[in-house]
């Protein structure tokens, strides 16, 4: 412990008590006539060095304040940005949960037809696209997962057989009478008749589609152009 | 709005310095420097001081707000003589060298003892110059820095410093005095 800043520190106390109390007395007594005090010069000057420290306490004040604002704006601005980072993530979170909740089946994929599919399910048949209308009078009696082909049959034995394939060439033999057609506006592709059955069969996404069956051209013609990519 | 800047107690210590003090400054400044404009300038300079700490000053109770009022008028008087060379007084009580001693070997407690018993304690103080006595109480009664006391006497950190050590060193010789 340092003994000699402990021994100045009474040593100053006593001292500064001493020379309070004797400066106190000194200065009471050389200024105990203060009623001829008459000195508008000085009045002037030190009310004029109140009123610019005034002056100066405010001017600091404002500044402080803008200072301090413009801090605080600093920090709510970053603070609102940061809630409409929130917000806006939330928001699209919630978006698009409610668009799958209500628009997307986002687990299964139904077809009136009576098919319905899992994603994984989906995935492991590799059927990417399936047609969205049957007419009401058929329903699914078979598919070939391999060859990505479904049969859909009425009451009458008559059968609707679609074909999606990346790697089979359908063959249209010369004598079938066919005739050019566009699906949906876009895809280009042929429609016939063979063995009484109205075929047709086209190219869409760079996968080759047939559909064939007993159905009139225009039924099978609306089923062509209801395919729907799955995935 | 500007209410809120200016605390009522910074007014208040404003208008109390002006009111109260400004006339007893004066009469104490005019019977330093014996001159009405030099005492106006005493005062001014003093004023000055005193209002730029008004933040500390406000927190002081009345006997130590008047003897720190005293102690800074007294100094810019002395400063003001001093700045004129025509003029120029050197108290004798300025003059009066206060040499260095050897350290002071007892221990703190007796230190203590010595002091409050010591009987020439008030010779020992009365050797001392005020602007000695002005440096040491302002030290250690108001626990000002060197440097807001050197703003107080006119002089340098380093010099009040070197001015309480010396000061101190001088007080212990006289009390090691009185124990032999």
């Amino acid at each position: 412990m340092n003994k000699q800043p402990q021994e100045d520190n009474y040593l100053g106390m006593i001292v500064g008590n001493e020379h309070v109390e004797d400066t106190i007395k000194d200065f009471d007594a050389r200024s105990a006539d203060t009623d001829s005090y008459n000195n508008p010069e000085l009045d002037a000057a030190l009310r004029a060095q109140i009123a610019k420290k005034r002056n100066h306490i405010k001017a600091n004040g404002i500044l402080l304040l803008i200072k301090t604002a413009g801090k605080r704006a600093g920090v709510l601005l970053l603070g609102l940005c940061g809630l409409f980072t929130f917000l806006m993530i939330t928001v699209e979170a919630f978006r698009l949960e409610f668009y799958n909740l209500v628009f997307v089946r986002e687990d299964t994929e139904h077809f009136d037809y009576g098919i319905t599919y899992s994603e994984q399910e989906l995935k492991n048949m590799g059927f990417l696209y399936l047609p969205a209308y049957i007419p009401e009078e058929y329903s699914l009696t078979g598919t070939v997962a391999e060859v990505k082909k479904l049969t859909f049959s009425n009451a009458d034995g008559e059968q609707i057989t679609y074909i999606e394939s990346y790697t089979y060439d359908v063959s249209i033999d010369n004598e079938s009478n066919k005739e050019e057609i566009v699906i949906g506006g876009i895809y280009n592709g042929y429609i016939g008749q063979k063995e009484g059955k109205t075929f047709i069969v086209w190219n869409q996404d760079g996968i080759c589609f047939f559909l064939t069956g007993e159905a009139d051209p225009s039924t099978l013609v609306a089923i062509a152009e209801s395919i729907k990519k799955l995935n | 709005m500007f209410i809120f800047i200016i605390s009522g107690s910074e007014r208040d210590f404003f208008d109390r310095l002006y009111d109260d003090y400004r006339k007893p400054m004066w009469f104490y400044a005019l019977s330093i420097v014996r001159d009405g404009n030099y005492a106006n300038d005493a005062v001014q300079s003093a004023f000055m001081h005193l209002i730029d700490k008004h933040k500390t000053l406000s927190a002081l109770d009345s006997r130590r707000l008047k003897a720190y009022i005293a102690i800074t008028v007294r100094n810019a008087a002395i400063d003001i003589l001093r700045q004129d060379k025509a003029n120029l007084i050197i108290p004798v009580e300025d003059i009066a060298a206060i040499t260095d001693t050897a350290g002071f070997q007892d221990r703190t407690a007796d230190f203590v003892i010595r002091l409050e018993n010591s009987q020439q304690i008030q010779d020992a103080l009365s050797r001392l110059s005020s602007r000695h006595k002005d440096a040491i109480t302002l030290r250690y009664l108001y626990g000002y820095s060197h440097a807001d006391i050197s703003d107080v006497l006119g002089t340098t950190p380093g010099n009040v410093k070197v001015m309480i050590h010396r000061a101190l060193q001088s007080l212990k010789k006289q009390i090691q005095g009185d124990k032999l």
